[in-house]
């Protein structure tokens, strides 16, 4: 058993690790927090001391009816958490245990709805979910599933990916059934996972804006939604910005609860690459194929739905959006105001841009954490940070710092992929630490023996293996970018109008024919950010 | 096994030197084309203000030509992260001249000082019904429109119901179940209708709700759930046949509509109009004031007025503009339309939402 499982992590971490020097570590971490203090910690504190006052906390935080908002708040994120790691395990299992045909393509979908802008797909739901369903909780929740199973999916699966069959088949051997054995080894291994997996998705349902203004209807409201309403509508930044640090509060406490949680139950692992078994029994015959069946069909209605509407204007089919797709012109001297292909464009430039400084600054963020405690902690707490930040906030902060010489940025394009990449980076950090921290012992010993110096065997261990989570951290990064609707859309924008604010703003207009070109551009969002997934996914063999 | 982790290094590095490369060549490209010469403008719009491409952008161009002075738009989002935004920049603004506030907000606005005080040379031509609404040195009239109850018209056909008149109709137990209107607290023209039943009812509209509740108003987040998912007149399949949307929406369900059609399946009711007027400015804390004032003239001068009907679906602030027939077709001029002194509705504006929200959402 020692070979595989050790349940007291920190000390084995650290060997090989603490040989690295303490100059090099420290080193380690300037550009990650240089990075996060810049743009993420610099702006909201100077937003924060800008227009707070401490009487709007106290009158905030005694207001019942912030209270109500918050307890349904917290109670449709829990309840959104829970499901989607049931819903999302299923998925997991089949994806990262088996081998079958179209594994490749049903991880790729997976993935989509993650992707796609919550206005579009929270319409797209809108039109097929039953009325009397509108407007509840319950209806929130299905779409909170359905964006973050591919959470589930990404990190429980790879941790799952990781864990040897062996352990549960020698189990077996020792006369333990199948559910005991999973639930007693691979469940526990897989522990932190969950945890991590549950903590982000607490963090995003938390914080759901679109889906709650859209599904949601108006009497449901989140903290999030209320910020908004405050600085956007009433006009009252100084009340918006005291709910705001107040979400930031709760959230950093929960967060710190969580990698306190993940930290204690983290578990040892040491296995060579993925473990994917061919379908041998009928009863896994079946599984594979109901889960394939149940996902395709949920992931696929939505999307076809939003297809289907964009060849609809009025009552009747036509193919005017998919025809006129470069044009804004409808008649002689009428417009819409909005071109298609070139939103597109835009958004390609503003991925690439995002997915390079995601990568260099996850990456270096990755390491130095892998490589340093306490600070490390903090610096991984640091990055989780401006997920649980309302958009508002951020994107009012970055108006006011990058207001003056020498970083008078704000009216720079590069300034809204900046804030992509803050959203995303996350996320990558997370995928490139469970594959750092999965570090096959045999090597480390075996490169030691060898002679090899700390920092080599950092290198030839650890960062060499970084290749797949790191292209998957490039597709994480360009579909966030590509669907982003959060805080970079309160930064002012002169001719850059990328297509999920292009598509927000064809919506938004009156007729058959904006909308129908609404829907198109959604479809090729829907398209590309599929394409993409899938492409990386079939390459990534 | 060396050989092959040598490969994959290498690969490795070249894959994340290449991605680095193009984005800092990216970032060079705009870098270089982004030198705001001291003849360029910014004026700053709501998102739904066209950045290229239309007849408006195109009487900016000639703007440029006359006085050589160029104007970039920056959409700051909606009109509520615009206003926002520039009371938090006050002093050091995101741009020179600001499009679009309108008169639920105009108050704030002057009140938190985003302004540089001028009076446009062609206040004379301007509408006299717009001129007098805020301090004319302060904000100049650029258009105005009307929100309105929106009604589909075959099904009034078709049911054999009458048109509600007025505002005090909607409460008949005939229009129960027929209503959509948005959330004030979220949605501006949500917001210009419960103005309009202020203006009708006093202190009265909270009973006007009540009853407006029990009979069955449906209330969505904003305006595009409202008028595709609500409403039955339009192309989107809703069930309700009367709606809280804008004056020109029939006309625009004409002029953006494939196949073409002649008339418009949807119309306005008269009586429970409010206007909206939307006001221009020069930020303060511009280094161009004497750019920004000339802009400002040419913003109501009659060659950018003229094409602000189909670009942006209201009415030019200048009078004798020739409205373009496309335009005058399917709407009328709206008479009388309900209006609320800004000052006023700035004062009451978060007690009125608060109120509503507690009768109609709790």
């Amino acid at each position: 058993m020692d070979r595989y499982l050790d349940a007291n992590s920190s000390t084995l971490d650290v060997e090989g690790l603490n040989r690295i020097s303490r100059k090099v570590r420290i080193v380690s971490l300037f550009a990650p927090i240089g990075f996060l203090t810049l743009f993420f910690l610099f702006p909201i504190i100077k937003l924060f001391s800008k227009v707070i006052q401490l009487e709007n906390i106290f009158s905030v935080l005694s207001d019942d009816e912030t209270f109500r908002i918050f307890l349904f708040t917290f109670s449709q994120a829990l309840i959104s958490t829970i499901a989607s790691l049931i819903f999302g395990i299923m998925p997991a299992i089949a994806l990262s245990r088996y081998e079958f045909k179209g594994r490749r393509a049903l991880s790729a979908l997976v993935l989509v709805p993650f992707m796609l802008p919550t206005v579009v797909v929270a319409s797209a739901f809108v039109a097929l979910l039953p009325k009397d369903l509108h407007h509840t909780t319950f209806a929130v929740v299905i779409v909170h599933v359905f964006f973050n199973v591919a959470v589930v999916v990404r990190i429980v699966g790879l941790a799952l990916s990781q864990i040897p069959r062996e352990l549960e088949q020698s189990a077996q051997t020792l006369g333990a059934s199948p559910a005991s054995s999973f639930f007693h080894i691979t469940f526990r291994l897989l522990t932190p996972a969950f945890i991590s997996s549950s903590a982000i998705i607490f963090l995003f349902t938390f914080t759901s804006f679109g889906v709650i203004k859209i599904i949601g209807g108006p009497q449901n409201s989140t903290l999030e939604v209320e910020v908004a309403r405050n600085a956007l509508v009433l006009g009252d930044i100084s009340k918006a910005a005291a709910i705001s640090i107040l979400q930031l509060i709760f959230l950093t406490i929960c967060i710190t609860i969580a990698f306190y949680i993940s930290k204690k139950k983290s578990i040892h692992l040491s296995s060579n690459d993925i473990v994917r078994q061919p379908v041998l029994t009928p009863k896994e015959k079946v599984y594979i194929r109901s889960v394939t069946c149940l996902t395709v069909l949920t992931i696929a209605t939505p999307i076809v739905a939003l297809v289907t509407s964009s060849f609809r204007l009025g009552n009747t089919w036509s193919i005017y959006a998919w025809k006129n797709m470069s044009s804004s012109q409808i008649r002689p001297g009428i417009t819409t105001g909005v071109d298609p292909l070139s939103s597109i464009g835009i958004s390609f430039k503003f991925a690439l841009l995002a997915v390079a400084i995601t990568l260099v600054i996850a990456f270096l963020a990755a390491i130095a954490i892998y490589i340093n405690g306490f600070a490390g902690k903090i610096v991984e707490l640091g990055f989780a940070l401006p997920l649980a930040t309302s958009a508002v906030t951020l994107g009012f902060g970055m108006l006011i710092t990058f207001a003056f010489s020498p970083i008078n940025w704000r009216g720079q394009w590069w300034i809204i992929p900046i804030g992509h990449s803050i959203i995303a980076i996350p996320f990558v950090i997370r995928t490139l630490l469970l594959k750092l921290r999965m570090r096959p012992h045999t090597w480390v010993d075996a490169a030691s023996t060898l002679g090899a110096s700390p920092l080599k065997s950092l290198w030839s261990i650890d960062i060499l293996r970084m290749k797949r989570p790191l292209v998957m951290g490039a597709a994480i990064a360009a579909a966030i970018s590509f669907g982003e609707f959060g805080a970079t859309t309160f930064l002012t924008r002169t001719e850059s109008e990328s297509m999920p604010i292009a598509i927000a703003n064809l919506m938004g207009q009156t007729g058959n024919i904006p909308r129908a070109q609404g829907f198109m551009l959604a479809s090729i969002l829907a398209i590309v950010t599929g394409t993409v997934i899938f492409f990386i996914e079939v390459k990534d063999a | 096994m060396p050989a092959e982790g040598a490969l994959l290094r290498s690969k490795f590095l070249f894959t994340f030197i290449f991605v680095i490369t193009i984005a800092i060549i990216l970032s060079g490209c705009s870098n270089s084309n982004n030198s705001t010469s001291a003849k360029t403008l910014t004026l700053v719009a709501y998102d739904s203000f066209p950045d290229k491409d239309t007849s408006l952008n195109e009487a900016l161009k000639d703007f440029e030509k006359e006085t050589g002075i160029k104007v970039k738009i920056a959409n700051a989002g909606d009109s509520g992260a615009m206003l926002s935004k520039a009371i938090l920049t006050a002093g050091n603004p995101e741009g020179d001249v600001i499009w679009g506030i309108d008169n639920a907000s105009i108050a704030h606005a002057i009140e938190n000082k985003i302004f540089e005080p001028y009076k446009t040379k062609n206040l004379e031509s301007i509408d006299n019904a717009l001129t007098n609404i805020v301090s004319e040195d302060m904000a100049t009239p650029v258009d105005y429109g009307d929100v309105c109850i929106n009604y589909d018209i075959k099904y009034f056909k078709t049911n054999e119901i009458a048109i509600p008149e007025k505002l005090s109709d909607l409460t008949k137990p005939e229009y129960k179940g027929l209503l959509a209107v948005q959330n004030p607290g979220s949605s501006s023209p949500g917001l210009a209708f419960l103005l309009a039943s202020v203006a009708e009812f006093g202190d009265d509209y909270q009973t006007f709700w009540k009853d407006l509740k029990t009979n069955e108003v449906k209330v969505s987040d904003n305006w595009n759930d409202a008028y595709y998912g609500l409403f039955s007149g339009s192309s989107g399949q809703g069930q309700y046949p009367l709606v809280v949307s804008y004056a020109t929406s029939p006309v625009a369900e004409v002029i953006f509509s494939e196949p073409p059609v002649e008339i418009s399946p949807t119309g306005n009711i008269d009586a429970t109009c409010f206007r909206q007027i939307e006001f221009a400015g020069i930020l303060r804390g511009t280094k161009k004031s004497d750019d920004a004032k000339k802009l400002i003239d040419f913003l109501v001068s009659e060659k950018f007025q003229k094409e602000i009907p189909l670009n942006l679906f209201v009415n030019p602030a200048l009078e004798n503009i020739k409205l373009d027939s496309a335009f005058t077709q399917n709407s009328r001029k709206i008479e009388n339309p309900y209006q609320i002194d800004p000052e006023i509705i700035e004062q009451n504006r978060k007690e009125w939402i608060d109120t509503w929200t507690q009768i109609v959402l709790r």
